[in-house]
């Protein structure tokens, strides 16, 4: 039930809580002041400068990636698992992941020979939007950060790694999701 | 917050069979899906916006169509109070059955052998009802804007203007453009990013955008309602 007419003046029905205003202008502050400082160390990682662990950008990729489309096809036909690698442009994590593995000879080779590559990138940041095929499968395999690696064999999600663990690890995962009768 | 409110709007609510239709067909079909399509894991559940909207539609335009918002206001209830009370009944609800939603769509993947880590269940649900205060607020203000449910018709066309607007910027290359698209697609479609937060691959500035459009939400739907005046002649 409503209070009693009586008990507060009608004049003071209207105000805006003082509380309510300072917490939206404070958020609002909070936004911006995270947006420039995250803009800033998104634009240092790509100018290749210190993040996530001095990596140096623009390396030499040497896996086969495939396109999504190709990808899929390529795996239907040869029966093998599909590697995905979401990825974006802004993450440092996925420079290095690129740097320490998949510029790497033998890690490319064991890669490209016992998976079908695909490279997933995220353009959120950039245009605002991604491709169907990018938010299919993102939407699939519940990518949530970057970088994500997922082998599916099929339906079933044989191997999913989250964030970048490290060579060892990465390599480790990779060869025993690789196994042709795991 | 006033209780008495907050109760008898889910009372209201629970006594719409035609929107209990349509929550119980958007709660439950993403969880067939999930049963028949194991392997599309939790992401089948991700989106909270359907629960959502069913719920908060018209949460406060029809109040003022049919009337009620005239003679609640007869009352000394504070409108800031009415406001608020009206998005914390929907987000709760709408928060704790998105949360359901999830658990039992966990249950169903480890019954059918896709088993999903715990902690990562967890995030999506606290992820699953940050998302349900942004779109619970930003319906609030749309609800304030139009009568009925014209709220749901207000959502879809910033949805829609959003997705042209960035296609726009695409085509011609217009950086501004697109990023006014992004802003009005992020108003109605909150990208919270707690999981990538929590597991050190993503940043914060997802769930700050998220927590100051819901706040800056539920502001401007408190002053829109603040200036409506309302009036108490019949027109039938």
């Amino acid at each position: 039930m409503p209070p009693p007419a009586d008990s507060a003046p009608r004049g003071a029905t209207r105000g805006v809580p003082i509380a309510l205003i300072a917490i939206a202008v404070l958020l609002l502050v909070a936004r911006i002041a995270v947006g420039m400082y995250e803009r800033g160390r998104f634009a240092s990682a790509s100018r290749g400068g210190p993040f996530q662990g001095n990596v140096q950008f623009n390396v030499q990729d040497k896996v086969r990636w495939q396109t999504i489309e190709a990808g899929e096809a390529l795996a239907l036909r040869t029966g093998k698992p599909i590697l995905y690698d979401f990825t974006a442009e802004w993450c440092g994590p996925c420079k290095a992941l690129e740097h320490e593995v998949f510029a790497q000879e033998g890690a490319a080779a064991m890669i490209s020979g016992n998976f079908v590559p695909i490279r997933v990138t995220d353009r959120q940041r950039e245009d605002g939007r991604n491709t169907a095929d990018v938010a299919r499968l993102q939407s699939r395999y519940q990518v949530n950060g970057f970088p994500t690696l997922v082998v599916a064999r099929g339906d079933s999600v044989a191997l999913r790694i989250e964030g970048y663990p490290g060579k060892q690890q990465v390599m480790t995962q990779l060869m025993q999701a690789g196994l042709p009768f795991r | 917050m006033n209780r008495e409110l907050v109760i008898a709007f889910w009372r209201q609510r629970g006594s719409a069979a035609f929107r209990m239709a349509f929550l119980l067909l958007v709660f439950g079909f993403p969880l067939l899906m999930t049963a028949a399509m194991p392997g599309g894991g939790l992401g089948i559940v991700r989106d909270a916006v359907g629960i959502t909207m069913v719920l908060a539609a018209g949460m406060i335009g029809q109040d003022v169509s049919s009337g009620v918002l005239q003679l609640l206001f007869a009352r000394p209830v504070r409108r800031s109070e009415y406001v608020l009370s009206r998005w914390l009944s929907v987000a709760v609800a709408a928060g704790a059955i998105a949360v359901l939603q999830i658990a039992l769509a966990w249950l169903i993947l480890n019954a059918r052998g896709a088993p999903q880590e715990s902690g990562m269940v967890l995030l999506t649900m606290l992820q699953r009802v940050v998302e349900v205060i942004q779109i619970t607020a930003v319906m609030a203000m749309f609800s304030s804007l139009v009568n009925g449910v014209g709220d749901l018709g207000l959502w879809f066309a910033t949805t829609v203007v959003g997705g042209i607007l960035q296609l726009a910027a695409q085509a011609k290359g217009w950086g501004w453009v697109g990023r006014v698209g992004a802003e009005l697609n992020r108003i109605v479609g909150p990208d919270v990013g707690l999981v990538a937060l929590m597991r050190g691959t993503g940043g914060w500035s997802d769930l700050v955008t998220t927590l100051s459009i819901a706040a800056l939400a539920l502001l401007i739907a408190v002053v829109l309602v603040n200036r409506k005046e309302l009036s108490y002649a019949t027109t039938g």
